[in-house]
């Protein structure tokens, strides 16, 4: 019975995000290499509510001090206002100079840029995606 | 205990005749016990299912502290199955009730049990989630073939990244009709004495049906929503006509063209109160060798949503494909 409810849990997750991957526009999900996600951390530069996908930037440090500038795709901004967030929260949440963990699917090109999927923040506040081909819920 | 028993419920039994026809037999068995008061405790809470079955349901005497006879309800196992099934029922639209919590990341919800609904009546907000009319088009032209090859799209099977295609929507022009429909975002129609206005969040786009009469015009100047639209009632289906369309403008999120002679007929149908059933035929002989008519298009009313500022501003767009869609799409300064 566990097993049949797994499978079915399973079963329904995939519906979802195969959904949810089917509703994201301008095509977020033929750039991105959707099967390995990745993490960079870094100190947040910029966040930017805005269509037609917020974005996050921020500057990736390496031991030699070489410093790489990223961005990472969100959500659209109203998919973020009908999941209870404002500007100003996450104006606040992502406020620059602020250590951060992205998590989310690199580019197909190469170029540091991630489908959004999560971000944790060095006081452990964590940010996930609200849908799209970045959701790993 | 027995004997003493017997002797106590002998000494209470109401002795009350019978009409005669009822006298002997089960009838003065039933009769004499409904006769008698009910068991304390014995309510029928405690059988809440009980009064809709009464003919099911039996009793049978029980002497009481003090030797006072009484009355419980006894239930046969038919009553206990159509009891299941009563609270079945009485449990599915609660049921139906949670789906209609609204889900925070799309906004899509239903809207609780349906209720009886006007027909003619299409105001709300309706939220669907397809991508075309249907899975393919029908057969095109030789004009309507070189329009396709043209168009390069970001969605399905001829999918490229947005930074090497030419999707019109890339640098905020309009998405035109009936594109719009399909672009995820909820719509309103809102009913007025002369027109049906459909306003879409997208842009907060407003398109006009008229509904006075008016008639389409003969040679229309193309306009990205259609020059005219005009609807009547046949029946319980809402008929919407269009003509006058801006050829720049994709059908849907694969690419495929139309021409400025399209006809674009659209027929709501108002299921219940929770769905709005649309179904699209486009006639356009410039492009498509035969009319192309929709899938069923299922639209659920967003009963607690409402329509918010979504803009494309083409400041915000440029910003998002220099900093992330051009290099994601491996194009570097562009």
């Amino acid at each position: 019975m566990k097993s049949y409810l797994m499978i079915g849990s399973l079963l329904t997750a995939s519906v979802l995000i195969i959904s949810a991957s089917a509703i994201a526009h301008h095509g977020t999900g033929i750039s991105y290499d959707l099967s390995k996600l990745v993490s960079a951390k870094g100190v947040i530069v910029k966040f930017a509510m805005s269509n037609p996908h917020s974005q996050l930037y921020f500057d990736v440090t390496d031991d030699k001090g070489n410093v790489e500038h990223w961005s990472a795709e969100m959500n659209a901004p109203t998919n973020l206002e009908r999941a209870g967030f404002t500007r100003r929260q996450l104006l606040n949440l992502f406020s620059p100079g602020s250590e951060v963990t992205v998590y989310g699917f690199r580019s197909k090109s190469g170029a540091p840029v991630v489908v959004f999927s999560k971000a944790v923040l060095a006081d452990g506040r964590e940010f996930k995606s609200q849908g799209g081909p970045g959701n790993i819920e | 205990m027995r004997n003493s028993l017997t002797r106590l419920c002998t000494k209470n039994r109401r002795t009350d005749p019978l009409p005669p026809s009822l006298d002997a037999s089960p009838y003065r068995a039933r009769a004499s016990r409904a006769a008698l008061p009910l068991c304390e405790g014995e309510n029928k809470a405690a059988h809440f299912a009980g009064p809709f079955f009464p003919s099911l349901r039996g009793s049978r005497e029980r002497s009481e502290r003090g030797g006072r006879l009484c009355r419980v309800f006894v239930e046969s196992p038919l009553t206990h199955s159509l009891t299941a099934l009563f609270l079945v029922l009485l449990v599915s639209p609660i049921t139906f009730a949670q789906r209609g919590r609204p889900d925070p990341r799309r906004g899509v919800q239903s809207s609780g049990p349906s209720v009886p609904h006007d027909p003619h009546d299409l105001t709300g907000i309706w939220r669907g989630n397809y991508q075309s009319l249907s899975k393919e088009p029908p057969p095109m032209t030789a004009w309507g073939k070189q329009e396709f090859d043209a168009h390069k799209p970001s969605y399905g099977p001829r999918a490229v990244p947005p930074a090497l295609g030419n999707d019109p929507t890339g640098k905020c022009d309009p998405l035109g009709y009936p594109r719009i429909l399909f672009f995820g975002r909820p719509f309103e129609l809102i009913q007025t004495k002369d027109r049906v206005l459909q306003f879409f969040e997208w842009g907060r786009v407003l398109r006009e049906i008229w509904i006075n009469g008016r008639e389409l015009p003969k040679e229309p100047d193309p306009k990205w929503l259609g020059n005219t639209a005009a609807g009547k009632w046949d029946g319980d289906t809402f008929v919407v006509d269009t003509v006058g369309f801006d050829e720049r403008a994709w059908i849907d999120h694969f690419g495929n063209p139309h021409s400025e002679d399209m006809h674009l007929q659209e027929r709501y149908h108002r299921l219940d109160r929770d769905t709005l059933e649309i179904v699209l035929t486009i006639d356009d002989p410039k492009t498509y060798t035969k009319p192309w008519v929709s899938d069923k298009l299922t639209f659920r009313l967003q009963a607690n949503d409402r329509i918010r500022e979504d803009f494309c501003v083409p400041s915000e767009e440029e910003s998002f494909n220099q900093g992330v869609r051009n290099p994601a799409g491996g194009v570097f300064n562009k």
